[in-house]
C-alpha cells in the first residue's frame, strides 16, 4: 500500500511539475499539458507497437513530439493571446479548446479503445522491504527523483533558473536587462510539454492509454500543485504524497465510490484555509 | 412540430442557465465550472419533492431554488479567498463533489440508474403536458430569469458588482463589502440555475447524473464565452448556437464515428478561434480589459 | 436581445422546413434512435449496421406486402435530452410505428414515457438497465436485463462453484451498478455474503488501491463488473499486487479482442458470464452477410438490432396490407413472440417486454474462450 502511494505520488509529481513550470513562468493555466501527455503516450505507442522501433527510441521520439507540442501551443496560441492582453481566464479556456482538438484528433486516428504500451507482456515483480513493485514502477520512482533533483538544481543553482525567475518576477525588467521573455516563456512551454510526455509514457507503461487520459491525469496533478502552492517544488512533492496517500488509504476507510470526494473536498478546504497553497508563495495581488 | 418545440424548450432552459451564469462571468469576472451542479440540484430537488413527497410543482420548484441557493452560498465561499484560475479549479472540485453525491446517494437520487417517473408538472390545476404547454412554461421561466438578471444588473447592486470586478479595494474603500456582493450573486445565480433544472426535470420526466456532469458545466460556460459575456443577448445567442448547431448537423450528411470526433474537434477549434479573434465573444460586452501581469500570483 | 430572438426564430423556421420531408408514400417505416457520435458511438454504429442489413435483406426479398421497408436513423449522442430530440424528430417527420433503440439506458428511459404515450413501440438492442422492465407496455428489448445476468451468475457461483463470501469490484456507472445490485441481492438471498462492493470511476486506470483493500478482506473470490479497459487492468494489477483470489467476471468484456491481446497471460483462467451465443442457420447467415457488407465480424449489439428489425418487420407482415400501421398491433404481435430463432439467439419476451435468453459461462484457456456450461433458456 505504501509502495502504491509512492508510485502514485511520483506520477502526480511529474504532471504537477509539468503544469507548474508553465504556470509559474507564464501565468498560463495550461490544459495543453494534458494534450502533450496523451500525444507523448500515443507517439510512443505508434513507434513501438506499430513501427517496431525499439522502446528506447520510441520514447525519445515521443518526448520530442510532446515538447514540440508544448512549444507550438505556446508559439501560436499563447504569445498571440498575451499580445492581445487576453485575460488569464480567456487563455485558460483557449488552452482547453486546444486540448480538445488534440484529444479528438488522437481519437480520430487511433480509435477510442484503451491500448497498452506493453501488450500481453508480464512485468517482473520485485519484492522490496515487504512491498511488491513492478520493475516499471521502480523506474517511475527513479525518474521522478531525477526530475525533482533536476528541478531543484535548475531552479536554485543554474543560470537558466536565474533567468527563469527573473522573467517570472518581472518581465519588463528582464527585457531591459537583455533577456527575451518570449524565448524564455517558449522554453518553459517546451519544458512543460516534455514533462507531460514523460508522465504520459510512464502511465502508458504502467497502466493503459486512452485518448482522454490527458485531462484526467492533468487535473489531479493540478490539484496537487494548488494544494502544495504554485512555484514551490517542495510543496508539490508533499502535496503529491498527501493526495496519493488519501487516494490509496481513503479506500480503506470508506467505499471507493466516494474517492473523488475526499481529494476534491480537501482542495476546497485548503483553498479556504490557505489560498496560496500549503507552501506557496505568499504574494498577494493588490 | 413536437420536435421543433422540444428544441425551443431546450433553448429556453439552456438560455436561462447561460444567462444566470453570466451574472458571475460577465458582471463579477468569476469563471465557475459548477453551474451544471446547481442545474442538477434543482432538477433532483423537484423530482424528489414531487414524486416521493407529493409536493405540488410550484412550491417544489421554489424549494428547489432555495436548496440550490443554500448550496450556492457554500460554493461561493472560496471566491472570497481565491480568484481567477484558482477559483475555476475549486468550482470544478465542487462540481465533482456534487456529481458524486448524485451518483452515489442511491436511496435519495436513484444513483447511477437514474430517477424515473417524475410526475407531470401541475400549475394551479393545469397539467403541463403537451410540448407546446411545456414551451410556454420554459419561455416564461426564461423571461423571469432574464428579468431577474436584468433587474439586478441595472440596480445599484449591479454597479457594485461591476466595481467589484474592476477593483475590490475601491469597493472596500466606499464602505461596501465585496465578499457579500459576491456571495449574493452566487446565491442568485445558483437559484436561477435550479429553476431551469426544475423545469428540465418536470419536462423530461426522467433524469440521471450524467446529464449534470462537468462537461455540461463546460458547455454552459462556452455558451456564455462564445456568445459574449456581460450581456443577456450574448448568453442567449451562445445558448441558441450551441443547442441549434448540433441539431442542424442532423440534416447534413451521414453521421458516423469519424464525424463525432470531427465535430468534437471542431468545437475546440471554434472556441480557440473565437477567443483569438473576438476575445469578448460574438456580441459580448466583454470582461474587463485588465490583464494580470505575468508572474503575479493570483492568490 | 431582439437580435438573438430573431436568430432563434430563423433557425427554428429553418429546422421546420427541412424537417418536413419524410419517407416516400407507401413505404413501411422503422425508426432508429442510436448514439452515432460522441464517446458512445462505438456502441451505436454496430447496431445501426445490423439494422441496415436487415432492411436491405427484407427489401431484396421483395419487401413487405410488396412495399419497401425504410429505416430512418437519428443520433442520440447518448444524452437524454438529445435522445428526446431524436425521438421527436422521428415521430414528427416519418411517424414510425416502431423504433429500434436506444442504446444508452438513460436515453431509453427518457424516451420510454413519450413512446408509451404516443403508442410507438420501442425495441432496444442494447439497454440493460433493470428499470427498463417497468418502463411500459410498448417498451421491449432484445438484450437481457442486467438483472437476469446478475441473478444467473450469483446462483452459479453460489450453487455450482460453492462460494460463500465474495467481494465485488464494479465500474460505478449505470451498467455497473445494475449488475452489482442484482448480483448482491441474489447472492445474499441464497445465504452468501458480499463482504465489500467497491465502485471505481469509469475513467479510472489505477485499481491497485481497491484490489489491495480486497486482498486484506476475508473472502473467497472477487466478482468483477467491468469494461474491456478495466478488465485488462484488473487482470494485470491483481497479479502485480499478489491478490491470490480467483476473479469472476460478470461481463462479456473478457472476450473483447483488446483484452486477450493486452492482458496476455494474466487473462488465463478468467471465468465469465455472458448471454449464450446463438447457433444455427440464422446466425451463420447473419454473420456471413454482415462480413460481406461491412468487411468484419459482427460487433457488439449488431445482431440484436438486426433481430429487432426482423421482428418488427414480421409484425408488419402479420397485419393486413392496409395503408397505415400503428404501434398497438405491433406491440400485441411482439408480446406473442415465442422461441424466435434470431441472429442474437432464441428470443421470447416476458410480460415486461424483456427478453429471456440462456446465459453461458465461459473460461479463458490457452488464450481462447472455452464454453463451461449454459444456464437457463
Amino acid at each position: 500500500m505504501l509502495a502504491n502511494t509512492l508510485v502514485a505520488a511520483a506520477g502526480l509529481f511529474i504532471v504537477g511539475a509539468a503544469f507548474s513550470v508553465i504556470y509559474a513562468a507564464t501565468g498560463v493555466f495550461h490544459f495543453g499539458v494534458g494534450a502533450a501527455l496523451a500525444l507523448g503516450a500515443y507517439v510512443a505507442y505508434l513507434a513501438a507497437g506499430i513501427l517496431h522501433i525499439p522502446l528506447m527510441g520510441a520514447i525519445v521520439l515521443a518526448l520530442a513530439a510532446a515538447s514540440a507540442c508544448g512549444w507550438a501551443l505556446g508559439r501560436w496560441l499563447f504569445l498571440p493571446l498575451q499580445r492581445r492582453r487576453a485575460s488569464s481566464l480567456i487563455q485558460m479556456l483557449a488552452s482547453l479548446g486546444a486540448y480538445i482538438v488534440v484529444q479528438e484528433c488522437i481519437a480520430l486516428f487511433m480509435g477510442d479503445e484503451a491500448r497498452s504500451l506493453l501488450p500481453g507482456r508480464q512485468v517482473s515483480v520485485v519484492s522490496l522491504l515487504g512491498a511488491r513493485l513492478t520493475s516499471i514502477q521502480l523506474g517511475i520512482l527513479a525518474i521522478s527523483i531525477l526530475v525533482a533533483g533536476g528541478g531543484w538544481w535548475i531552479g536554485r543553482v543554474s543560470r537558466v533558473g536565474l533567468v527563469f525567475r527573473a522573467v517570472s518576477s518581472d518581465p519588463t525588467l528582464a527585457r531591459i536587462s537583455g533577456i527575451n521573455p518570449d524565448r524564455v516563456a517558449l522554453g518553459c512551454f517546451a519544458m512543460g510539454g516534455l514533462l507531460g510526455g514523460v508522465s504520459g509514457i510512464m502511465v502508458g507503461l504502467d497502466l493503459v492509454i486512452t485518448p482522454t487520459m490527458g485531462l484526467h491525469a492533468l487535473l489531479l496533478g493540478v490539484v496537487a500543485t494548488l494544494i502544495g502552492g504554485v512555484g514551490s517544488l517542495a510543496g508539490l512533492l508533499v502535496a503529491s504524497l498527501v493526495v496519493a496517500f488519501l487516494q490509496q488509504f481513503g479506500v480503506l476507510a470508506l467505499s471507493s465510490e466516494w474517492l473523488d470526494v475526499i481529494v476534491f473536498l480537501m482542495l476546497i478546504v485548503i483553498m479556504l484555509w490557505r489560498p496560496g497553497g500549503v507552501m506557496g508563495l505568499r504574494l498577494r495581488r493588490s | 412540430m413536437a420536435y421543433l418545440l422540444h428544441i425551443l424548450v431546450l433553448v429556453c432552459i439552456y438560455g436561462a442557465l447561460a444567462v444566470s451564469l453570466d451574472l458571475l462571468i460577465g458582471h463579477l469576472g468569476i469563471f465557475s465550472l459548477s453551474h451544471a451542479a446547481f442545474f442538477g440540484i434543482g432538477a433532483y430537488t423537484l423530482a424528489i419533492l414531487t414524486r416521493d413527497l407529493g409536493i405540488p410543482t410550484i412550491p417544489a420548484a421554489f424549494l428547489a431554488m432555495v436548496a440550490a441557493a443554500v448550496v450556492g452560498l457554500v460554493a461561493g465561499l472560496p471566491s472570497l479567498r481565491v480568484r481567477d484560475d484558482y477559483f475555476v479549479i475549486v468550482s470544478f472540485a465542487f462540481q465533482v463533489v456534487v456529481f458524486t453525491v448524485m451518483n452515489n446517494w442511491t436511496s435519495l437520487t436513484g444513483g447511477a440508474l437514474g430517477f424515473t417517473g417524475i410526475p407531470v408538472p401541475t400549475i394551479a390545476g393545469w397539467r403541463v403536458d403537451t410540448p407546446a404547454e411545456n414551451l410556454l412554461v420554459a419561455a416564461v421561466m426564461l423571461g423571469l430569469v432574464c428579468l431577474a438578471v436584468q433587474g439586478l444588473v441595472s440596480s445599484p447592486f449591479g454597479r457594485v458588482m461591476t466595481a467589484v470586478r474592476e477593483d475590490e479595494l475601491l469597493v472596500l474603500a466606499t464602505g461596501r463589502k465585496p465578499g457579500q456582493v459576491k456571495l449574493e450573486a452566487f446565491v442568485v445565480s445558483a437559484g436561477l440555475a435550479a429553476l431551469a433544472g426544475a423545469v428540465y426535470a418536470g419536462y423530461m420526466g426522467f433524469i440521471d447524473p450524467t446529464s449534470f456532469q462537468v462537461m455540461e458545466s463546460v458547455m454552459i460556460l462556452c455558451m456564455v464565452v462564445i456568445g459574449g459575456s456581460g450581456r443577456i443577448a450574448g448568453s442567449l445567442l451562445g445558448a441558441v448556437l450551441l443547442i441549434v448547431l448540433p441539431e442542424l448537423l442532423r440534416f447534413i450528411g451521414l453521421p458516423g464515428p469519424v464525424v463525432g470526433h470531427v465535430r468534437g474537434g471542431l468545437y475546440g477549434l471554434i472556441l480557440v478561434f473565437v477567443l483569438l479573434v473576438r476575445p469578448k465573444g460574438l456580441i459580448g460586452a466583454g470582461l474587463s480589459a485588465k490583464s494580470p501581469e505575468r508572474g503575479e500570483a493570483p492568490a | 436581445m431582439k437580435n438573438s430572438r430573431f436568430l432563434a426564430l430563423a433557425a427554428a423556421a429553418g429546422l421546420l422546413l427541412i424537417g418536413g420531408c419524410g419517407g416516400r408514400q407507401g413505404d413501411y417505416v422503422i425508426g432508429a434512435t442510436l448514439p452515432l457520435t460522441g464517446d458512445a458511438a462505438q456502441w451505436g454504429i454496430p447496431p445501426s449496421r445490423g439494422a441496415e442489413l436487415a432492411v436491405k435483406q427484407i427489401n431484396e426479398a421483395g419487401g413487405i406486402h410488396g412495399r419497401k421497408l425504410k429505416l430512418v436513423t437519428e443520433d442520440t449522442r447518448c444524452h437524454p435530452k438529445d435522445g428526446v430530440s431524436a425521438y421527436r424528430k422521428l415521430t414528427q417527420s416519418v411517424h414510425p410505428a416502431a423504433i429500434v433503440g436506444g442504446v444508452c439506458s438513460s436515453v431509453t428511459l427518457a424516451i420510454a414515457p413519450l413512446a408509451e404515450r404516443d403508442g410507438v413501440v420501442l425495441v432496444s438492442p442494447a439497454s440493460t438497465n433493470p428499470k427498463i422492465s417497468q418502463a411500459g407496455r410498448f417498451i421491449f428489448r432484445v438484450i437481457p436485463s442486467d438483472d437476469l445476468r446478475g441473478k444467473a451468475f450469483a446462483r452459479y457461483l453460489h450453487d455450482q462453484v460453492g462460494l460463500k463470501k465474495v467481494a465485488i469490484l464494479y465500474v460505478n456507472n449505470e451498467g455497473g451498478v445494475g449488475n452489482k445490485e442484482s448480483f448482491s441481492r441474489t447472492f445474499t438471498s441464497l445465504g452468501g455474503k458480499v463482504v465489500a462492493a467497491e465502485g471505481y470511476a469509469q475513467e479510472a486506470t489505477d485499481l491497485r488501491a481497491q484490489l489491495t483493500k480486497i486482498k486484506g478482506m476475508d473472502c473467497q473470490a472477487v466478482v468483477v463488473v467491468s469494461y474491456p479497459k478495466d478488465t485488462v487492468l484488473v487482470m494485470k494489477q491483481s497479479r502485480e499486487i499478489g491478490l491470490g483470489l480467483p476473479l469472476y467476471f460478470q461481463t462479456e468484456a473478457v472476450e473483447d479482442p483488446s483484452v486477450l491481446r493486452d492482458a496476455g497471460k494474466a487473462a488465463e483462467g478468467a471465468l465469465y458470464i455472458l448471454p449464450a451465443q446463438a447457433s444455427g442457420d440464422t446466425v451463420k447467415r447473419f454473420k456471413e452477410a454482415y462480413k460481406k457488407a461491412y468487411g468484419k465480424d459482427p460487433e457488439l449489439f449488431a445482431a440484436e438490432a438486426y433481430d429487432a428489425v426482423q421482428l418488427i418487420a414480421a409484425a408488419f407482415r402479420s397485419l393486413p396490407a392496409k395503408e397505415k400501421v400503428t404501434g398497438d398491433p405491433v406491440r400485441r404481435y411482439l408480446e406473442g413472440v415465442k422461441k424466435y430463432q434470431g441472429a442474437s439467439g432464441v428470443i421470447t419476451f416476458d410480460k415486461n417486454g424483456d427478453v429471456v435468453k440462456p446465459m453461458a459461462i465461459k473460461k479463458i484457456q490457452n488464450g481462447k474462450p472455452v464454453l463451461v456450461t449454459t444456464i437457463g433458456g
